[in-house]
């Protein structure tokens, strides 16, 4: 069920992608991702309009009030929150459902890129096994089109990288590897991180919001490090198609980005 | 709070671990094991050992190395020959070992890729395909004779004659080469030595990638491909004779094809056994035989009668007729050719009990090898 409507599926538009754009995976998932990226567009839309409200809510002076008044009595806050919420037409998981939605999608995605990639025969063997002949079939009109078993093995040279491998860029003199792509993650990571995430309200929520803006990054670094550098590619795009999203829809501007959101939250409501 | 926080992180880094862990290439078994028999030794490349093993009761003879090293990975079959084991890692090893005790003779490492298929011996040459889109001749030493680079990877083992190698690569292509070539005749490669060939005998375009051996039968090379077709090629000259395709798309050829008495059989990765007169490339039955299960390891001739490994741990025996006699199941996947020598039917199946498994035609246990101690 897994495989037919989603691993599939993800696999065949990989290979025919790469059929068209010249052979190179590299592009195959950059252009893949910005493909995903735009038919995911309208949740994503829906979810930074959902953040935002909660965020501008929090800055609301009912909603300070609220927090100042029922501070001793969690129960009768969440209730006047809910009731809050209603009279401004906010419903406050619509900014989770989207994040629910896009989940499969994103697994799919990984897991797709990784089988895709293989290089080894088990994971041939599963490439192959999955390859359906319709969609090429439907652009067979394309000269470019070959059959998409001829394709394999994949062209895995992407700039610097075998995708195939994890990301490291050998300097003479420096001993190690430097993993550019995993520092490029870590970086789109925690900039989307710091976008994205609500601020003011409660300061124990802050605290949350503040570990997960330095463990995610760096979980995303480690997967970028440790894992295929195909897979790195993709977080690294995705963060960054993610970055334009939000400043194109959510109005950000890169000076947000550098100022404390506690102290944002205090001085608007007097302002 | 502070617990909560501590949860989460827990998380995240379990998270971390096991996806990396799942999906990290290093250690994971990416292929199956590699089986081959000889003069009473069996020798099973699996993991990050290889495995001598004494046809008669089973035991274990030797193991190299003898502790598991890391990044050192075997999945290719070995070739028993003179006195010696010759095999390649992952780690871009060509390894020979003494037979009798396990010690290494010498190691060549000139290449860059994986041993992912079977080397060639032959009059003193070893015959290496690599993944890294080469051939390798080195000599009895292990020193390099010669190189052939092809365009792609070269997974299969290659066959010979008395007068051509020839290799079938993940490039689209089949080669001939000659068994050995004057240095005089040898171009120079990256690094300034005069050993690669510019030019093979022939070659012919199949159309899509080879992961299987071919079969070199009454001076015909017969080669299944990626996308399931079956060519049959004249191996002095390189034409080819003729193409099988199946009346219906045939999904993609794991197994080197098999004649017995005259008829050819292979099966196919969605399942299908078939059967074809050699001389002419036309079906003998009807239909092809489903077994079920996808079949990526090659047949095996029991007396007269054909066996087929399935994924699903079955080995499926048909005559010439399409008749089927009982299966020999056992638990796990059969993705290794079996092998039929001496009276003793060797299977080898991932993801059982035991590994390896010596029986009678009719499925009776001689003993089961596990690499476990």
């Amino acid at each position: 069920m897994w495989d037919s409507l989603i691993i599939k599926p993800f696999i065949n538009t990989l290979l025919l992608i790469y059929n068209l754009i010249g052979k190179n995976f590299g592009v195959a998932v950059i252009v893949f991702t910005i493909l995903i990226k735009a038919i995911t567009h309208p949740l994503i839309a829906r979810q930074i309009k959902s953040t935002k409200a909660m965020q501008d809510l929090q800055q609301d002076e009912d909603y300070l009030e609220m927090q100042k008044k029922y501070k001793n009595d969690k129960d009768r806050l969440a209730q006047a929150q809910m009731e809050l919420y209603k009279k401004k037409g906010i419903k406050p998981f619509a900014s989770c459902l989207p994040t629910l939605i896009q989940f499969p999608i994103i697994i799919g995605l990984y897991q797709s890129i990784i089988q895709t990639m293989g290089n080894a025969p088990l994971q041939v063997l599963t490439l192959v096994s999955k390859i359906d002949l319709w969609l090429s079939n439907l652009f067979s009109f394309i000269p470019a089109v070959q059959n998409p078993y001829s394709l394999i093995p994949l062209n895995n040279q992407f700039l610097w990288m075998d995708l195939s491998q994890p990301d490291r860029v050998y300097i003479p003199g420096i001993p190690f590897g430097i993993p550019v792509l995993a520092i490029f993650v870590v970086i789109t990571s925690f900039l989307q991180n710091k976008l994205i995430s609500p601020s003011g309200g409660d300061p124990q929520a802050n605290q949350a919001t503040g570990m997960m803006n330095i463990y995610m990054p760096l979980l995303m670094g480690w997967f970028a490090y440790s894992l295929s550098s195909g897979l790195a590619l993709y977080f690294a795009i995705s963060n960054v198609i993610s970055l334009i999203q939000y400043a194109a829809l959510g109005k950000y501007k890169l000076k947000d980005l550098f100022k404390k959101k506690e102290k944002q939250a205090l001085k608007k409501p007097t302002a | 709070m502070k617990k909560n926080i501590t949860i989460l992180v827990l998380l995240i880094l379990v998270l971390a671990a096991t996806i990396t862990g799942c999906t990290n290439n290093i250690g994971a078994a990416s292929s199956w094991p590699g089986f081959s028999v000889s003069d009473g030794m069996a020798v099973l490349s699996y993991g990050s050992q290889i495995f001598a093993i004494n046809t008669e009761n089973g035991n274990r003879q030797w193991v190299y190395p003898s502790s598991a090293e890391k990044n050192v990975m075997f999945y290719a079959p070995a070739e028993i020959k003179d006195g010696q084991v010759l095999v390649g890692d992952y780690n871009h090893t060509l390894y020979s070992i003494n037979s009798d005790n396990g010690i290494l003779n010498w190691k060549f490492e000139g290449a860059k890729g994986r041993y992912v298929g079977s080397v060639l011996e032959l009059n003193g040459m070893t015959y290496a395909p690599n993944a890294d889109h080469s051939l390798y001749v080195v000599d009895s030493q292990g020193m390099l004779n010669w190189e052939f680079k092809t365009q792609g990877p070269n997974w299969s083992k290659p066959v010979a004659d008395d007068q051509y190698v020839y290799v079938a690569s993940m490039d689209h292509h089949l080669y001939a080469l000659q068994l050995n070539y004057d240095a005089a005749t040898l171009a120079t490669d990256e690094n300034g030595s005069k050993v690669l060939v510019s030019e093979p005998v022939w070659s012919v375009d199949l159309g899509t990638a080879v992961v299987s051996d071919p079969l070199l039968a009454d001076g015909f090379l017969y080669v299944g491909t990626i996308d399931g077709e079956l060519f049959k090629v004249n191996a002095a000259s390189g034409a080819i004779e003729w193409t099988f395709e199946g009346d219906t798309k045939i999904k993609s050829i794991w197994t080197t094809p098999l004649i017995v008495d005259s008829s050819l059989y292979f099966g196919t990765e969605d399942g299908f056994v078939y059967a074809l007169n050699v001389e002419s490339g036309d079906t003998i039955w009807a239909n092809p035989t489903s077994t079920g299960s996808q079949i990526v390891a090659s047949g095996v001739a029991l007396n007269g009668n054909v066996g087929f490994g399935t994924i699903a741990g079955n080995l499926v025996i048909l005559d010439k007729n399409q008749a089927t006699s009982p299966s020999i199941t056992r638990d796990g996947g059969i993705y290794t050719t079996p092998i039929f020598q001496d009276g003793k039917l060797y299977l080898v199946v991932v993801g059982g009990d035991k590994l390896v498994y010596a029986l009678d035609e009719n499925g009776r246990e001689y003993w089961a090898f596990s690499t476990k101690e």
